[in-house]
């Protein structure tokens, strides 16, 4: 154990002040935690923002270098190999609109209802993530939506 | 029938996880970032591990649409900046799918 310095992932004021390319640190965040669970299929048990603090690297200038400290490791859970590479394959099913592949995966992973499973996965109805016009817009097949009125599409 | 007894156990904290990354991904204005972290980390699990297990035309059909993606996210970003920089606006749905947002 040891204690380590740094400002929480939640204080985006504070990190804006202190001049921390937030953006760097969002795709940081990212890579860290995609990494863990899909290569290595290692997961955090409570990846709140909280736990996470941002500094930058010692004796760095720009905000550009920084470094993530993640805390409480109190609990780690690991994915069986199974489950991690069915779980990759049905990211790129989702990813590449493959229905073939989401149904199979999501078999595999113990759930029969493909759709809503994908829908439950990416917080979107499967009719926007299966949009063919639209493979390249992000946010409207996968990003959140904001509005009433899709929520009330989701219902 | 409850869909979250059914799923596998680990996969719950999988989700949690997947909404924690969602959330600091928008509250750091960079919204659709872990997608395409996603994007790429999952075509390295598939073509590294599970390329034993598909057939050779599943694989294949895969690293097509794999780069495919790429090119067309790389155009599309392309695309809005040649139009910022003729003076257009973006509309705000297009910003947020490349991550230009400012602060």
């Amino acid at each position: 154990m040891s204690f380590e310095e740094g400002i929480p992932v939640s204080h985006v004021k504070e990190m804006h002040a202190k001049g921390i390319n937030l953006k760097k640190l969002s795709s940081l965040i990212s890579e860290t935690f995609v990494y863990m669970i899909y290569e290595k299929g290692f997961i955090h048990s409570d990846p709140h923002p909280g736990n996470m603090f941002v500094r930058k690297r010692n004796g760095a200038k720009s905000g550009d270098d920084i470094e993530l400290v993640i805390l409480d490791h109190g609990i780690y859970t690991t994915l069986p190999v199974e489950t991690r590479l069915s779980y990759s394959k049905l990211w790129r099913g989702i990813l590449s609109q493959d229905e073939r592949m989401i149904r199979e995966s999501s078999k595999e992973l113990g759930a029969d209802f493909y759709e809503l499973f994908a829908a439950i996965i990416v917080n979107r109805t499967y009719d926007d993530i299966m949009k063919k016009d639209k493979v390249a817009a992000t946010k409207s097949r996968l990003g959140e939506q904001k509005n009433s009125e899709e929520k009330d599409a989701i219902k | 029938m409850h869909i979250l007894d059914v799923i596998k156990r680990e996969l719950l904290l999988v989700l949690k996880t997947n909404n924690y990354l969602k959330s600091i991904d928008s509250r750091l204005g960079n919204p659709n970032n872990s997608f395409t972290v996603i994007n790429d980390v999952s075509w390295r699990v598939f073509s590294k591990e599970l390329r034993q297990r598909v057939t050779g035309k599943v694989y294949w059909t895969e690293f097509y649409r794999y780069y495919r993606l790429k090119f067309l996210l790389f155009f599309y970003r392309m695309y809005i900046r040649l139009k910022q920089a003729f003076g257009y606006k973006a509309s705000d749905d297009e910003l947020q799918d490349f991550e230009l947002e400012s602060h």
